[in-house]
């Protein structure tokens, strides 16, 4: 792979430039200052690795445009195929596209081959330099970290690792320091144990005061025991007498108890003898209290006697009543004996009935009279009244009436309807008079259709007759205007009508009267066919003016048999309410009870009296057996309290004896006093020898320390701990750094002379074998250069250029030397740029022809702004040797 | 004779002892527990003593630890057995080599009721109950801190023995070097006792179908004491096989979790496994407060990342608020960085450049040699304070450091 072209797109100053058609081997390009040969070469390192950001030290080459940078490299594979890669501003280094023979391809996996691998540094420093980075390899150990870097594809030179290791463990431990981890951790250990040591101290100062303790330990001991024992000896005695005090408050309380008992017993001994019962009368109690509910019985049947006597009594009364409602000379027993059968009493009433009836009719027949005679007397006052006010005498009667209205007529000059009229009323007159025939009759035989149809017949004749007057007056005044005649006429009209009337009624009276005499006769003749009827009959109740008196006399008698009954019924009562008394005063008898009068009252209240006396009997006799059980448990109380009391004193005595008391309790509790008083005595001599041995325990314990002491020994463990932390962590990188110093001085022996007796021969040549050998000791990094005159000189007294020459010596041996051994080495050329600057024109002229050697097997481009540069390699190798570009 | 006999049987409460390498200072409330946590062992195993009315209890040495020099210790132990004695539970025990009979007891006598078995001979006790004897128990104390002596091999079982019981401070199966009263199970067996109540070992263990066992420490000492410790309850009758029930003491529990972030690509995937790893020590502490040491193990890209001593402090603090932050507790003591950075060691050695170099030269090294010439100085200073390291592991890890740091950012 050959890199053919360098296109600055868009980098620093330049936009658009290229550097194109590199050669094979060794290209020389020649420009001005500032024409961008510095440029390119940076721009070769940074389209391979990334553009550098700008909080970096590397050169920016930003467009002033402030566009992003932008470059493109050109390489030529082995087949001629070309790759273009280029890259562009921004993250993570820029963007990087690659366009091969086929197109588009990866340009990450083409980066990789194209560099090997090998570091940007790296290659900033050994491939593709500038004069001023060959210049800033300033120590020799330091190309030589880079050399070993390269060699081993290390991410960092063994030297700074090193040196990383080396600080690490300064901050861990250093043998002169004060101030490392492990010296401030040793130095708390050592404050801390002399702590401990000093509360140690006071620890072992402790036995000198055990004698005092164990001392005090034995007289606490014995106090303690003396207590103890005094303690145990109140306590002994308190608890005989608190167990004889309840014992013999228990005594006192059951004598007490018994006393009472006692008492109580004598009382219902008395009580007992007190107590007299009649047993036998006991024993009848139930028999008597059965006789006494037969007393209440009979009681009761005798109240119910006097009623049924009393009742008897009202209903013989009621007989004797009835009877004097009879006629006089009937008794009891006719009365009793009288019988009247349905069909005669059906008889008795029809008679009656048709004699009422008839005499209804006769009373009718009365008001019929009464009615035509006041009607008869009011048309005659009427009727005198008219004739009065006709001018006539209240005698006349009709036909003079008559006589005066012809003559008036006459003194009329239309007569004509006068007659008509006149007949009319005169009909009229004759329909009310047959009208008022019909009524009467009709009334009389109460005939009531027919007395109504003559009622109206009389109102229509009168009502004619009104009218033709009327007619008749109406026609005169028509005819006659004189005014006297025509009110004559009419008052003798009105007269006329009136008396008319008067008439018909006085005719009516008449009839009526006639109609009453008959209804009269009617009831006479009913009258007389009952007491023929009754004369012909065996009723016996002939002294009956009339039926309805026979009714009544049979109503009568029949009260009188009713009460006669009801009297019988009641003495036949009277028996029946007698039989309770009958059977009590039997019994009575027969349980020896009688009365000397025999009232049965009297009786039975001695019977209910004798039952009282017996049920007395009976509750008192139970009453003496309740106290009499109540005799025998207030005995067995006794026995009991007395058991009681017994026990009580005989535990007494054994409490005592086994403590040892003579007496009784006034001794024990003598004997509590004293050893109460002993033991408080004992206690507060405890107490005092126990409060100066607690004091010295606590002096003891606080002497120990054993709290603070844990503390310190809790952080003494707690340093240990970081004492092994830190020693692990110092072990560690101390041994890791000894392995990379015994690797380095491995590294300097067996591989380091390769590169460095590569680079000998070609500063040799450089130097025109000024300087014949490169040495480098396994102890120490640093080089020594030795002179063809044996004398030796160290890098650090070189001139500028033959450091620089030594530098460039060892690159190119160094590049040699991992290319021939395969290791990392990028495809890209060797760019140098402007590094023959500071050599003179030998010495140029000598690198020119290691460059053109070196260049045999490797592209290597040479930028150069001296013209001088190009001369010295015309003259130094030829013009063929190289390829010449312009800039 | 009674032919029944329940006791408890404890040994290695080292009270007063040291802490050995723990940071545990910084947090006051764990300092507190840390430091009480013995002493409340003792008192727990009192109670329980008392709650199931033993006979006795067997204490099989090292009661004490005389490192300590703590008089707070016989202070506690005088007062907690004394408890005992008030309900007439006798109390018997051996000194071992952490409380020889020669190593001060600040003037602080055991209470009447403990009988301390004699360091000259091998003595037998009766332990009577109502005025029967019910068992006999064979014992004998460290004089001092080293005893090279089978004391085993001297107990003779009596004939008149219904039940015998023995009571050692020993290193069972340790061999003739060993300088903890050396014997082996034969030796415990071919004794015929009934039991032997042994203490030394702070790892529970039942040995030779329970007549021999160990307890372990009633409260684990120090992170290299991880899980349950405490006691045993034995029913003991004669013609049969002991009947034995561990039962915890500890009032803080020692745990310590190594975790793999090889899967872990990041700083937070490390503190995620942290995390993980904290809840997973508060559930295996059993309801108890814990205080847990994590190691990180395992090749992982985050290797270089959690290496910074700012970033591990930062992961540590994380942890510990974590484990703080509810109960039971669990604090985070410490977080061992052992990762190892993502490397194929074989195939860089196959080589031929600088590391290649490097990697063959850390394989034909002395590791010792490497390790005394590189960190000589340190080792110097510190001296008995210096941890022990193994030298291979250290060389292994220095020649991986050195190759990451090396490799750092190549592509």
């Amino acid at each position: 792979m050959r890199l053919r072209r360098i296109d600055a797109l868009r980098f620093g100053e330049m936009e658009g430039a290229s550097l194109g058609a590199l050669g094979d081997r060794l290209t020389l390009v020649i420009g001005p200052n500032e024409s961008g040969k510095t440029t390119f070469t940076h721009l070769v390192r940074y389209v391979l690795y990334g553009f550098p950001k700008g909080n970096t030290k590397q050169p920016q080459f930003r467009p002033f445009s402030g566009a992003p940078r932008s470059g493109r490299l050109t390489f030529q594979d082995d087949q001629g195929a070309e790759w273009t890669i280029s890259r562009t501003d921004g993250t993570r280094g820029g963007t990087v596209e690659l366009v091969g023979p086929q197109g588009s391809a990866d340009p990450e996996t083409f980066l990789k081959d194209i560099t090997r691998g090998v570091p940007e540094d790296v290659y900033a420093s050994v491939f593709g330099f500038t004069l001023a980075e060959l210049s800033s390899l300033e120590s020799l150990d330091k190309i030589q970290d880079h050399l070993r870097a390269s060699v081993s594809g290390l991410a960092r030179n063994p030297g700074e690792v090193r040196g990383e290791l080396t600080a690490h463990m300064d901050g861990l431990f250093k043998p002169a320091g004060s101030k490392s981890e492990a010296a401030v951790t040793l130095a708390a250990l050592r404050e801390l144990r002399g702590r401990i040591r000093d509360l140690e101290t006071a620890a072992a100062a402790l036995a000198l005061q055990q004698g005092r303790r164990d001392e005090l330990s034995e007289q606490n001991e014995a106090a303690d025991a003396r207590r103890r024992e005094s303690v145990a000896t109140a306590a002994r005695l308190r608890s005989v007498v608190d167990s004889i005090l309840p014992l013999n408050d228990q005594i006192a309380d059951n004598e007490s108890a018994l006393v009472e008992a006692r008492i109580a017993h004598q009382r219902l001994a008395e009580r007992i003898g007190e107590t007299e019962v009649d047993a036998a009368l006991a024993a009848q109690a139930d028999s008597l209290a059965l006789l006494a509910v037969a007393a209440d019985e009979a009681e009761a049947a005798m109240r119910d006697r006097d009623a049924v006597q009393q009742r008897l009594a009202d209903q013989q009364q009621a007989v004797a009543a009835a009877l004097e409602t009879l006629p006089k000379g009937w008794s009891q027993e006719r009365a009793e004996a009288l019988r009247v059968d349905a069909e005669r009493l059906g008889e008795i009433d029809t008679r009656r009935d048709a004699l009422v009836m008839r005499e209804r009719e006769a009373d009718v027949a009365a008001d019929a009279l009464a009615r035509m005679q006041a009607r008869a007397q009011s048309t005659r006052r009427l009727a005198t009244e008219a004739l009065g006010r006709a001018g006539l005498p209240v005698d006349a009667d009709t036909a003079a009436v008559r006589a005066r209205i012809e003559g008036l007529s006459a003194a009329v000059a239309q007569p004509a309807p006068k007659g008509r009229n006149g007949v009319a009323i005169a009909a009229a007159a004759l329909l009310s008079f047959l009208g008022a025939a019909i009524a009467v009759l009709s009334a009389i035989a109460a005939q009531w259709v027919l007395a109504g149809l003559g009622g109206v017949a009389v109102l229509a004749g009168v009502a004619l007759i009104v009218y033709a007057s009327f007619a008749r007056g109406r026609a005169g005044s028509g005819v006659v205007d004189v005014a006297g005649a025509v009110e004559s006429r009419s008052a003798l009209d009105d007269a006329l009508s009136k008396l008319s009337a008067a008439e018909a009624a006085d005719v009516d009276a008449d009839e009526a009267s006639a109609a009453l005499d008959r209804a009269h006769a009617s009831v006479e003749a009913a009258r007389a066919e009952w007491r023929e009827w009754l004369a012909a009959s065996d009723i016996g109740i002939e002294d009956a003016p009339d039926p309805a008196a026979g009714r009544s006399l049979w109503g009568r008698v029949r009260d009188v048999q009713d009460a006669v009954r009801r009297m019988r019924e009641t003495a036949n009562q009277l028996d029946l309410v007698m039989k309770p008394v009958t059977r009590f005063t039997h019994r009575a008898a027969e349980a020896s009870i009688t009365h000397e009068g025999g009232d049965a009252w009297a009786l039975a209240a001695l019977v209910r009296q004798r039952a009282d006396d017996a049920q007395r009997a009976r509750e008192q006799l139970a009453a003496r057996a309740a106290l009499e059980a109540e005799l025998r448990e207030k005995a067995d109380v006794i026995a009991a309290v007395m058991a009681t009391i017994e026990a009580a004193r005989k535990r007494i005595s054994d409490e005592l004896a086994a403590a040892d008391i003579k007496g009784g309790l006034t001794d024990a509790q003598a004997a509590l006093e004293i050893a109460v008083a002993d033991a408080e005595a004992a206690d507060a001599e405890y107490r005092e020898v126990n409060a100066t041995y607690n004091k010295l325990l606590g002096e003891l314990e606080n002497q120990g320390g054993d709290d603070e002491m844990a503390l310190l020994r809790l952080e003494e463990a707690g340093l240990l701990g970081r004492l092994e932390q830190i020693a692990q962590e110092f072990v560690i990188a101390a041994v890791a750094r000894e392995l990379l110093t015994r690797t380095l001085s491995e590294y300097e022996r067996t591989r380091q002379p390769a590169v460095v007796q590569g680079a000998a021969p070609i500063l040799e040549r450089i130097t025109g074998g000024n300087y014949v050998r490169i040495t480098t000791p396994h102890d120490r990094f640093d080089m020594q250069l030795l002179e063809d005159d044996g004398d030796s000189k160290t890098t650090d007294i070189l001139s500028t250029g033959a450091a620089n020459q030594l530098y460039l010596a060892l690159r190119l041996s160094y590049i040699s030397y991992i290319q021939s051994i395969g290791k990392m080495c990028p495809q890209a050329p060797v760019i140098m740029d402007d590094v023959l600057v500071n050599f003179d024109d030998t010495r140029q002229g000598n690198v020119a022809q290691e460059i053109v050697r070196f260049a045999q097997d490797r592209q290597v481009v040479l930028l150069t702004c001296h013209e001088s540069t190009v001369s010295t390699f015309a003259d130094a190798v030829g013009s063929d040797a190289y390829t010449l570009l312009r800039l | 004779m009674t032919r029944h006999v329940r006791f408890i049987h404890a040994a290695d409460m080292h009270l007063g002892a040291r802490f050995e390498r723990v940071s545990a200072s910084a947090e006051s409330a764990v300092a507190t527990e840390l430091i009480s946590s013995r002493s409340k062992a003792l008192t727990s195993l009192i109670d329980l003593c008392i709650e199931h009315a033993v006979d006795f209890l067997v204490i099989a040495g090292d009661l004490f630890d005389e490192g300590g020099r703590s008089a707070k210790a016989h202070f506690d132990a005088q007062r907690e057995l004394a408890r005992l004695g008030e309900r007439g539970i006798a109390v018997y025990m051996v000194h071992g080599n952490h409380d020889p009979a020669d190593a001060s007891d600040f003037g602080v006598a055991m209470p009447s009721n403990v009988r301390v078995f004699s360091h000259e001979t091998v003595e037998r006790v009766e332990h009577q109950r109502d005025g029967e004897v019910v068992c006999a128990l064979y014992g004998r104390s460290f004089p001092k801190a080293t005893v090279k002596d089978n004391y085993v091999a001297q107990v003779k079982r009596d004939g008149r023995d219904t039940i015998a019981i023995g009571v050692m401070h020993a290193d069972v199966g340790a061999g003739e070097g060993s300088t903890y009263a050396p014997c082996s199970l034969g030796d415990l067996q071919a004794c015929g006792l009934d039991y032997w109540a042994l203490g030394h070992i702070h790892k529970h263990d039942v040995l030779a179908n329970n007549i021999a066992v160990y307890p372990g420490s009633t409260q684990g000492l120090d992170p290299n004491e991880p899980g349950a410790h405490g006691c045993v309850l034995v029913e003991l009758a004669a013609g049969a096989e002991p009947s034995i029930r561990f039962v915890p003491l500890d009032s803080i529990r020692w745990i310590r979790r190594a975790v793999d972030v090889s899967g872990c690509a990041t700083v937070a995937d490390v503190q995620q496994a942290l995390t993980a790893a904290v809840e997973e020590a508060r559930a295996e502490s059993d309801g108890r407060s814990a205080v847990a040491r994590v190691t990180l193990t395992g090749r992982t890209e985050a290797h270089r990342d959690i290496a910074p001593e700012a970033i591990a402090a930062d992961l540590l603090e994380e942890a510990q608020a974590r484990g703080m932050g509810s109960q039971p507790w669990v604090w985070v003591e410490r977080i061992v960085d052992e990762t190892r950075p993502v490397l194929d060691m074989d195939a860089l050695g196959k080589r031929e450049d600088f590391i290649g170099d490097l990697v063959r030269l850390a394989g034909a090294v002395d590791p010792q040699e490497i390790l005394d010439q590189a960190a000589g100085d340190l080792f110097s200073r510190a001296g008995r304070d210096m941890p022990q390291f193994d030298a291979r592991a250290v060389l292994e890890r220095a020649a991986e450091e050195c190759v990451d740091l090396l490799r750092k950012g190549a592509s």
